[in-house]
């Protein structure tokens, strides 16, 4: 799929702006403070229906009241369109003009996977992070996934709530650890399922690439079991341990997922190059897995990328990219190898030309 | 935009109606202003003939003009097969499809840590006694298939089983998070045949 036309009104340095685009590599170049970061936060606004960097209100252009981003996409020979408009009255998104109940109700119409430089420190800090990250992918991808996670939340925040209360609940608390245990073990199931392939293809990967020099791996650490049952009884063991804390202690919203390079776990060993070259082995992983095993060749946007890499890495990596999307963004400050783009946008002060 | 203070307390009361926003309710009170006065008076003692005329069925809670309501007073009606809801509007729901012959149970509300609502907020005291003098014999559990409507089903069937009744659950063709009022007959009707027993 690719985004065939965005529009953008009072979104951060735009005002109101309308571009086409190709498929294919299209490179955003402009100096530093001009909007290309924005423009990527516009586009991946539509694949997680909130922006990577910032609070919703932080996003309106100064002095405007609200801001609106329209996309047109193409998949196969289908074209449909997404839309967000933010005020201070509320958020709404619209999927082909018709305004929609949440943002749930149309994630996944528009796959995208964003590699900025922030996001390594970010990605090997907090669990809670990689969790987030893992989550947003898999989400895209699985619409089960995403009402398993969407109730596994609701009971939690209401077993968190029990587990407030002064009185023993420890009758009471059984239901809400059943249902916790069914949704728990469905989200376990699918990212150690999920995790297992994106395993093999960063293996692969990196060989072809060799980002990483040793043996890379990547694995996922849970707090429960895949088991509904035995979640169940590992709850009911729990209970004077959680109602003493009160907090849910077990299950997924406490796991983990780890990157080892020759055994070695990348989050307290690794340097600042590996976890880089890591994470975009994961995000193209990401990417591969999409156009293989979900049918549906991402659109990828690849921030501030020249700053990271040298020249042919950069591009053996976006070449890589483009083998699994139908279109990849690549932002830089100066504009080289013009040659190598299907599309080229210059951008000034929030204008595009 | 001023108005005179008696229809701005109009327009006040009918902004408290459940669906109802500020615009709506100026719309309805000057609507309600160009009718003629007998239709007025036709409403307002239809408001209040409702009030004073229904009340909760003290077995079943459902609402009623008569106590017991008359699906509890009917003898052609299944008492061993014995349906829990969470509203009255879901009782009616069920009678439209016409496809269900039991008598029912009201909770008023589904358990709901977060918003501070437990079992003793629910009319689930008054469930056990009733099921201690009638003769039901199987409970469907007809909550709505949200994270609370399942949470209190479960919850129920935990209180029920030991007591020896056969409990089912309604499910599938539901779409889940969705309430039964919403849902068409067909969906209902292949809900009920599709019950099946909460471990
Ligand atoms: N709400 C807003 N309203 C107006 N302008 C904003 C708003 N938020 C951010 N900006 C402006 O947007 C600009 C930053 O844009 P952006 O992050 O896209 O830059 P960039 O082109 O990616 O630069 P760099 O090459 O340094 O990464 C800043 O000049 C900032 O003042
Ligand atoms: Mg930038
Ligand atoms: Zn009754």
């Amino acid at each position: 799929m690719f985004v065939d036309r965005l529009q953008i009104v009072n979104f951060r340095n735009y005002d109101e702006l309308l571009v086409d685009f190709s498929p294919g590599k299209i490179l955003i170049y402009g100096a530093n403070g001009q909007g290309k970061t924005n423009l990527i936060e516009a586009i991946y606004y539509l694949v997680i229906g909130k922006s990577f960097r910032g609070k919703d209100n932080s996003l309106i252009r100064f002095g405007a009241e609200s801001f609106q981003i329209g996309a047109k996409i193409s998949k196969n020979d289908q074209k449909i369109t997404l839309g967000v408009e933010y005020s201070e009255k509320g958020k709404f998104f619209l999927k082909n003009g018709q305004k929609q109940k949440s943002f749930s109700s149309i994630l996944g119409n528009l796959k995208g996977v964003l590699f900025t430089p922030d996001e390594p420190v970010v990605f090997f800090g907090f669990p809670a992070n990689r969790r987030k990250a893992l989550d947003l992918f898999l989400a895209q991808t699985s619409k089960t996934y995403l009402l398993s996670l969407i109730y596994y939340q609701k009971v939690l925040t209401n077993k968190n709530a029990l587990l407030k209360q002064s009185r023993d609940v420890e009758n009471l608390i059984e239901a809400w650890n059943y249902k916790l245990a069914e949704f728990g073990a469905e989200i376990i199931k699918e990212r150690e399922k999920c995790l297992k392939i994106l395993n093999d293809i960063i293996k692969e990967l990196n060989a072809q690439l060799r980002f990483l020099p040793g043996k890379i791996e990547v694995s996922y650490k849970t707090t429960g079991t895949d088991d509904k049952e035995k979640i169940f009884e590992l709850l009911k063991q729990r209970y004077t341990e959680e109602k003493d804390k009160k907090q849910s202690l077990f299950g997924p919203h406490r796991d983990d997922l780890n990157f080892y390079v020759n055994g070695r776990d990348l989050k307290i060993f690794g340097s600042q190059g590996q976890k880089k070259g890591a994470l975009l082995l994961f995000k193209l992983a990401q990417a591969v897995y999409m156009a293989k095993i979900s049918g549906e060749r991402p659109v990828v946007l690849l921030d501030d990328l020249y700053s990271e890499f040298d020249k042919e890495k950069k591009e053996t990596l976006e070449g890589f990219f483009l083998k699994y999307s139908d279109q990849v963004f690549i932002t830089a400050t100066e504009p080289i190898d013009l040659k190598n783009y299907h599309q080229v946008v210059f951008i000034e002060n929030g204008k595009v030309f | 935009m001023y108005f005179a203070e008696p229809v701005a307390k109009l327009i006040e009361h009918l902004g408290k109606l459940p669906g109802i926003g500020p615009k709506t309710a100026q719309k309805l009170a000057l609507y309600l202003l160009e009718i003629p006065e007998e239709e007025a008076r036709a409403l307002a003692e239809a408001i209040i003939t409702a009030r004073k005329n229904t009340k909760y069925c003290s077995v079943c809670f459902n609402l009623t003009d008569t106590d017991p309501c008359a699906i509890c007073q009917n003898p052609g009606r299944n008492h061993r097969l014995l349906m829990v809801v969470e509203e009255p509007k879901d009782v009616a729901a069920m009678e439209r499809t016409g496809s269900f012959n039991g008598i029912y149970h009201v909770l008023h509300g589904v358990l709901s840590p977060i918003k501070g609502i437990g079992p003793e907020d629910l009319k689930v005291r008054e469930l056990l006694l009733r099921l201690s003098r009638e003769p039901v014999e199987e409970i469907i559990i007809a909550t709505n298939p949200t994270v609370e409507g399942e949470a209190t089903a479960m919850y129920l069937a935990s209180l029920l089983k030991p007591l020896n009744f056969k409990v089912t659950r309604i499910a599938h063709g539901l779409p889940v998070g969705s309430d039964i009022e919403y849902a068409d007959e067909l969906t209902i009707r292949k809900a009920l045949e599709g019950r099946r027993v909460l471990e």
